[in-house]
């Protein structure tokens, strides 16, 4: 799971011309915003069926590759 | 300038009885007083009119965090009453004198004439922190605390008039780990006060006694003077409000707190995005956190993520000041932000695009663009139509 949203990002906001760091942050460096958070969570909700609460939507729990996996090992997805 | 000397010794005194003569456990109590106090010199009625929303929000809060029934419906009441008066004090204004007192626009619509409302200071401040926490309780996400440390959460006497807005978690946390401040805090606590005043009274307030006579007659001084004029308007207007936030800042920090910054670079930054993203990053986040996510969420259509992008920076824009300037501020800046997004979808189709646009020697490039974009926006805060329409003619 992890390896997958990993790709999505690397592909589709980084555009494959870098790798990703589990701790580095996504917001900070610029490489999603609020609109890539929203693409990102779309990506979860369809190939991994793990619907995010309005109320978990918070930059603090998708700002690193980390904190989206503790996001959702929260919501009692596998890792 | 009388006024600050006395400001500043009164902080004086209220840090020195603050860490020197009170016992700690007093000292959450006295730093909430002296908010209240700071509040009341300004008009008694703030006091109590702040002091009726807080209850009220407090005790809100206390009911949904029982988990009692209707817990959604009083969260929904709480929002609709704190919001319905923001709303009311900051947009019936912009409302009934721009609209209604001008017959909307058309000549044989009566003219009526309406009182103005005078805006409790810090309402809007207030008001969004009032929100996150009632929110953040309904969530589940806030610690459970005495009224006193609510209290002195919201009315925080430092960034009582300008923010920033720091959320309750991480303000509670400072509050009740209190440690007496070190020599490196208090150096960085005055150094920042310093920053700030000389940001805004020394630079600021001298660049707009210059800037703004100068910007009402474009047609008197050479183009590319007014083109520095202009400039000068967005550097005058950051200097002014991060100067307010660094004196916010450093004044927190002798108190022992450190609250979140505001700003970050912004006129560095190489897109639009980059810049809404670090300018007042309090309230741009918290717009974002309680308007752009629970509305427009992740699973709504691409155009209804596009409204949201555009709307949140109307609403953002609206809340700093409700009149038309403000509007055009946000539709203008709402419009940016949209056509940036679709600029990015493009760049995905175009490989060559995207990587020309990542070449080194294109950065600098993208930051002036930023900075020139953002800069002609910032004349909304200043000018009205006709003049912000002289000095578009006198530079184009």
């Amino acid at each position: 799971m992890k390896e997958k949203i990993r790709n999505f990002i690397v592909e589709n906001f980084l555009f494959g011309e870098r790798e990703l760091k589990d701790d580095e942050s996504l917001f900070e460096s610029g490489i999603i915003d609020s609109l890539g958070l929203i693409k990102l969570l779309a990506f979860i909700d369809e190939k991994f069926k793990v619907s995010i609460d309005m109320s978990e939507i918070m930059i603090e729990n998708f700002n690193t590759l980390n904190d989206i996996m503790e996001t959702l090992k929260s919501k009692g997805s596998p890792s | 300038m009388e006024n600050l000397f006395l400001y500043l010794a009164s902080l004086c005194l209220s840090i020195f009885i603050y860490w020197f003569i009170l016992p700690s456990r007093w000292r959450r109590l006295f730093l909430f007083l002296m908010s209240l106090l700071f509040i009341s010199l300004f008009n008694l009625k703030y006091v109590l009119y702040f002091l009726f929303h807080m209850i009220l929000v407090y005790f809100a809060g206390l009911y949904i965090d029982r988990g009692e029934n209707k817990k959604k419906l009083i969260l929904t009441l709480t929002l609709v009453w704190l919001i319905g008066n923001l709303c009311f004090f900051k947009y019936s204004d912009l409302f009934f004198s721009t609209l209604i007192e001008s017959g909307f626009g058309f000549s044989w619509m009566p003219k009526i004439a309406f009182p103005t409302l005078l805006l409790p200071l810090g309402m809007s401040y207030i008001i969004f922190r009032l929100i996150h926490f009632v929110v953040e309780v309904y969530k589940k996400k806030s610690p459970k605390c005495s009224f006193i440390d609510f209290g002195l959460y919201v009315l925080f006497f430092p960034t009582f008039l300008a923010g920033p807005v720091e959320r309750f978690k991480p303000f509670y946390t400072q509050t009740m780990e209190m440690k007496a401040p070190d020599l490196s805090s208090i150096n960085q606590g005055l150094f920042r006060i310093l920053l700030g005043v000389a940001k805004k009274f020394v630079v600021a307030d001298n660049l707009s006694r210059w800037i703004l006579p100068a910007l009402q007659t474009p047609e008197s001084h050479p183009r590319f003077l007014v083109l520095l004029l202009v400039y000068g308007t967005a550097i005058q207007i950051y200097l002014d409000f991060s100067g307010y936030t660094d004196m916010a800042l450093g004044v927190s920090r002798l108190f022992g707190y450190k609250i979140m910054e505001n700003f970050n670079r912004p006129f560095f930054q190489r897109n639009i995005a980059m810049f809404w993203r670090n300018w007042h990053i309090s309230v741009y986040s918290w717009i974002r956190d309680y308007f752009f996510f629970p509305f427009f969420g992740y699973r709504a259509s691409t155009l209804k993520i596009y409204i949201g992008i555009f709307m949140t920076m109307v609403v953002f824009m609206l809340w700093h000041k409700g009149n038309l300037n403000f509007l055009l501020l946000g539709i203008y800046n709402g419009l940016g932000l949209v056509v940036w997004q679709l600029y990015q979808e493009v760049k995905k189709k175009y490989p060559s695009l995207r990587k020309w646009s990542l070449r080194s020697y294109m950065n600098p490039v993208a930051t002036f663009f930023t900075f020139n974009f953002v800069s002609f926006g910032f004349l909304f805060f200043h000018l009205d139509l006709p003049h912000l329409y002289a000095v578009l003619v006198r530079i184009f």
